[in-house]
């Protein structure tokens, strides 16, 4: 059996098609194109857990927990903005510049179990219905997006909450799409800084948004330079 | 930023929020089969689930992976809403 049966058959699924804006109900579910494409970006579990969990958990905290905890470690600054989805084409690419600019290879993807073993009506396994993903990091957008309900289901349904990370360490998203008010928490290393505050600046009308459902251990910040930060110390 | 609720069963919603990628939020307090049943009344129920409405919405649910919470989602001609219910 393989290790992404569970998800291809759940996610196969037409009551998934209704979140989706890149693939009509009609073209829904063709399992030869997802399968291809899980065969090219699926992350085995051996791979992750030889080479990836080790630095998942180098660069995130409170993994089980989540928001409103602070899920990065102390040494990284911090970028919230406005979740709800995965990713878009904009800030895929705006993301996608800062890797290349750290220098990595590669963008893993996961999704957060928060340390469940099955689902709340126990009707599934996560672990084979949960996304663990590996892609290049030069990927193009049609390309990411090329798995039909795969990558519709991991990119457009606005429940799943993913850690993205790459080979450096450096850098994480943290995207809590299931916190009651959703956001995207973005950490980098200090020398990472000028890049990442670059690309992932936001408007003042979006930055009063998030500052008003900012958690606690995430609203300790400077607030005003063009993004919408929290330090990586915030007051207690 | 305030939105329109996608329909009446709805309308005392709070307020409902823009996300990343236009979908639009809201938090309702109350029973959830029975706001469920309210939104999804005289819809026409699909094999998956689902229930379409006469006027082409489509609704969904969803438990939460992290707390088990009740979310309903309804599609409005391309446009996604979720709704998560608070007992």
């Amino acid at each position: 059996m393989r290790e992404f049966e569970q998800l291809f058959n759940e996610y196969s699924s037409e009551r998934y098609s209704m979140y989706s804006r890149t693939i009509s109900e009609s073209n829904w579910g063709n399992k030869t194109v997802a399968e291809a494409y899980l065969d090219r970006y699926w992350l085995s579990l051996s791979e992750y857990n030889q080479k990836w969990k080790p630095i998942q958990d180098r660069i995130f905290v409170n993994q089980e927990t989540g928001l409103p905890q602070r899920v990065f470690a102390p040494e990284f600054e911090l970028i919230v903005l406005i979740g709800g989805i995965l990713f878009t084409k904009e800030d895929f690419a705006r993301l996608q510049e800062c890797i290349l600019a750290v220098g990595d290879k590669s963008l893993v993807i996961v999704e957060n179990t928060f340390g469940r073993s099955t689902t709340f009506d126990n009707t599934s396994l996560l672990e084979g219905r949960t996304f663990r993903m590996k892609y290049p990091a030069g990927i193009s957008w049609d390309e990411l997006t090329s798995g039909n309900f795969v990558s519709s289901v991991m990119i457009e349904m606005p429940h799943n909450e993913y850690f993205l990370f790459s080979e450096s360490a450096s850098w994480g998203r943290y995207a809590a799409n299931d916190y009651e008010n959703p956001l995207d928490v973005t950490g980098f290393k200090r020398e990472h800084a000028a890049v990442f505050r670059e690309k992932l600046c936001v408007s003042e009308a979006d930055q009063r948004e998030i500052a008003i459902c900012l958690p606690p251990a995430y609203s300790g910040g400077e607030m005003g330079t063009g993004c919408a930060r929290a330090d990586s110390n915030p007051e207690p | 930023m305030r939105l329109r609720p996608p329909m009446p069963a709805v309308a005392n919603a709070e307020k409902f929020t823009k996300l990343k990628g236009g979908v639009q939020q809201a938090i309702i307090k109350g029973n959830a089969q029975d706001i469920f049943d309210a939104i999804s009344k005289g819809g026409q129920k699909l094999p998956d689930g689902r229930v379409k409405l006469p006027d082409g919405k489509l609704v969904g649910i969803h438990f939460s992976t992290k707390t088990g919470e009740f979310t309903i989602d309804i599609n409005k001609a391309g446009e996604i809403f979720k709704i998560r219910i608070n007992p």
